[in-house]
């Protein structure tokens, strides 16, 4: 194993962790319920790095991602319905994640939204047409650690450490009106549904598949799942100790993006600001051009097509042009004028009644000797697979009637 | 002949009994050599159980638009749940 | 697996993806075809690839809105050129040669070739 390509890869992984909506989510949550939260953010990354190791492992050893698996174990029906759902959710987030990069521009340069969302599209296109797989995964993921400033930000501001600590004990604050525990569920699914979004599953397989993983990079996969999505989500737990710290007592509402980029302010003046801007910026193209390309790769594996940027746009055509004009659709839901934070909202209500149904096939999958052989799940990944299964699904349930109890979190 | 006209189409014996659907078709060098049928579900796809009656092709007698008549007589006990009933010769766990 | 093994054809070939011998990717698996019939032998003749394949494994709304957007193309593969079954099935030829490739090359003519590195 390559120490190099290992720190690379964990790195990558950290820096392209957080999105738009964890973004929303964790700076919210911190001021509405302080640090009560931050064990919903541990439970959401323990559940991604199980699905996203048990991916890789379906990668390595099936030598095939997920999704192509996946209609072959579910049929054409419910291959097709999962389909039509998943691409569905990634549209809506890489809309909102196409709007949220160019709120974020918007901030940096003052210039105007709409043309910013639409310029900002074609440099990803652009990017994700020049660029082969690695270096799209690299740039956008290296250039995402800039967001390590809020990290640095909650130092900074000296925290109740403890009470950060006792955040990551599973527990429900005391003295909720039944309004505000209604509140404190949907921020738990939704916190969840951020960060277990289904892109990040056929991405992470799907890129396994392009770098050309081999069983010999079975340890690699479980270090970048463990270690890259674990300090990338302390990244976002940071974003929500320091809205816990700074808003909170102060009653500000980080509605906006923008509200979140001054946890780094306070601290370091415009200096911060402008590294937080930066940060958000990246990671949120990033993770835009990981929905869209996710997205291209489902419909690409289910029917069969060529696929992949290791090959070069015009050698899989199918493939580059179905992400073109996933990008192009996505740049228009933003270009109708539909509020950002109204997108991320949805992104995140569609994304989490989806999941049971993109994580099932996988669990199954992983766990069939057949196409597993010797690296099929072992008793700690069933145990924990099947616990999130039922924790999913349990959410997804729950989902709906808590957004329009709580009127999308409002109270 | 595609297998998607024998698929999850019903079975019924010639005394117009109805014994299940087919869930899978199995082939060896190439030929068709049984059919499996039963209340194929969802579950048992997913789990690639092997639950219900094996019919030998002989045993097909036409497959017509809306069923496969078989010369086959299901026997009277309760079927198994881990292993397959063979139509004809002595019974088989697998 | 090779063709002539014992195969479930639900379980182990429906819905597998095709990789011809240059290792692309050239469709998935969307019917089996046989020849003979019942109360004969019947035997597998070909591998069916193509949206013309669903009209049979969906409901009739639901190919019809696959036609619109997919056509309704279907390609023979014919079992002779199939040279092993497993998590994929690997053709013995190119994609190309049995026109699996048509739709790829049609939309490649929108594609620039150039600016890739």
């Amino acid at each position: 194993m390559n120490p190099l390509e290992l720190t690379l890869g964990i790195m990558t992984a950290v820096g392209g962790f957080v999105d738009i909506s964890e973004l929303v989510f964790a700076a919210k949550a911190g001021s509405t319920f302080g640090y009560a939260l931050i064990w919903v953010f541990a439970v959401g990354t323990i559940g991604i790095v199980v699905f996203s190791e048990m991916s890789g492992r379906v990668a390595i050893a099936a030598k095939q991602p997920v999704f192509n698996l996946m209609r072959h174990r579910l049929g054409i029906k419910l291959g097709l319905l999962t389909l039509v759902a998943s691409v569905i959710s990634n549209l809506i987030t890489c809309a909102a994640e196409v709007g949220g990069v160019a709120l974020i521009l918007n901030y940096l340069t003052g210039a105007p939204y709409l043309p910013m969302a639409a310029a900002m599209t074609v440099v990803m296109i652009v990017s994700i047409w020049v660029l082969p797989f690695e270096w799209i995964e690299r740039v956008y993921g290296l250039l995402g650690l800039v967001m390590l400033v809020f990290a640095a930000a909650l130092v900074a501001i000296h925290p109740p450490w403890d009470k950060i600590a006792g955040g990551f004990v599973p527990h429900i604050p005391a003295g909720l009106s039944t309004k505000e525990l209604l509140t404190f569920a949907y921020f738990s699914v939704a916190i969840l549904s951020a960060v277990m979004f289904p892109y990040e599953v056929y991405f992470y397989s799907s890129g396994g598949i392009e770098e050309g993983w081999a069983p010999k990079d079975m340890l690699k996969n479980r270090i970048t799942s463990i270690v890259g999505m674990g300090l990338g989500s302390l990244l976002a737990i940071a974003i929500l100790a320091n809205s816990a710290q700074l808003f909170g007592p102060v009653n500000v509402d980080p509605e906006i993006p923008g509200t979140a980029a001054m946890q780094a302010a306070i601290p370091f003046g415009k200096w911060g600001l402008i590294l937080a801007l930066l940060g958000m910026f990246f990671a949120v193209s990033g993770a835009a051009v990981e929905t869209c390309m996710a997205n291209a790769y489902s419909i690409a594996q289910f029917f069969g097509w060529m696929w992949g940027r290791h090959k070069k746009p015009w050698e899989a055509p199918r493939f580059t042009l179905t992400w073109i004009v996933l990008f192009a659709l996505a740049l228009l839901i933003v270009l109708s004028g539909v509020d950002v934070m109204t997108l991320v909202e949805f992104a995140i209500l569609f994304s989490i009644l989806v999941l049971p149904l993109t994580y099932l096939p996988l669990l199954l999958l992983a766990g069939d000797k057949k196409y597993m052989r010797e690296h099929v799940n072992g008793p700690l990944a069933k145990a924990l697979g099947w616990l999130y299964f039922a924790i999913i699904t349990a959410a997804a349930l729950a989902a709906l009637p808590l957004y329009f109890l709580t009127s999308g979190g409002n109270g | 002949m595609r297998l998607t006209d024998l698929r999850d189409k019903k079975v019924r014996s010639l005394d117009g009994e109805t014994l299940g659907r087919v869930h899978e078709v199995h082939c060896e060098g190439r030929r068709v050599v049984a059919l499996m049928c039963g209340a194929a579900s969802l579950i048992e796809r997913w789990t690639a159980r092997q639950v219900g009656e094996r019919i030998p092709w002989e045993l097909v007698k036409r497959v017509e638009a809306d069923a496969i008549i078989v010369a086959f007589d299901p026997p009277s006990a309760s079927r198994s749940r881990r292993g397959t009933r063979q139509a004809s010769g002595p019974r088989s766990k697998r | 697996m090779t063709p002539d093994s014992p195969i479930k054809l639900v379980s182990e070939l429906l819905d597998l993806p095709l990789l011809d011998s240059e290792g692309k990717y050239c469709g998935i698996v969307d019917d089996v075809e046989f020849s003979g019939d019942a109360g004969k032998i019947l035997e597998l003749k070909a591998l069916l690839v193509g949206p013309g394949a669903y009209e049979r494994r969906l409901p009739g709304w639901a190919f019809w809105l696959v036609r619109k957007i997919a056509g309704d193309r279907l390609t023979r593969v014919p079992m002779d050129r199939v040279r092993t079954i497993g998590a994929v099935v690997k053709l013995e030829c190119a994609g190309r040669d049995l026109g699996l490739h048509r739709d790829e090359t049609r939309v490649g003519k929108w594609i620039p070739r150039k600016g890739a590195l």
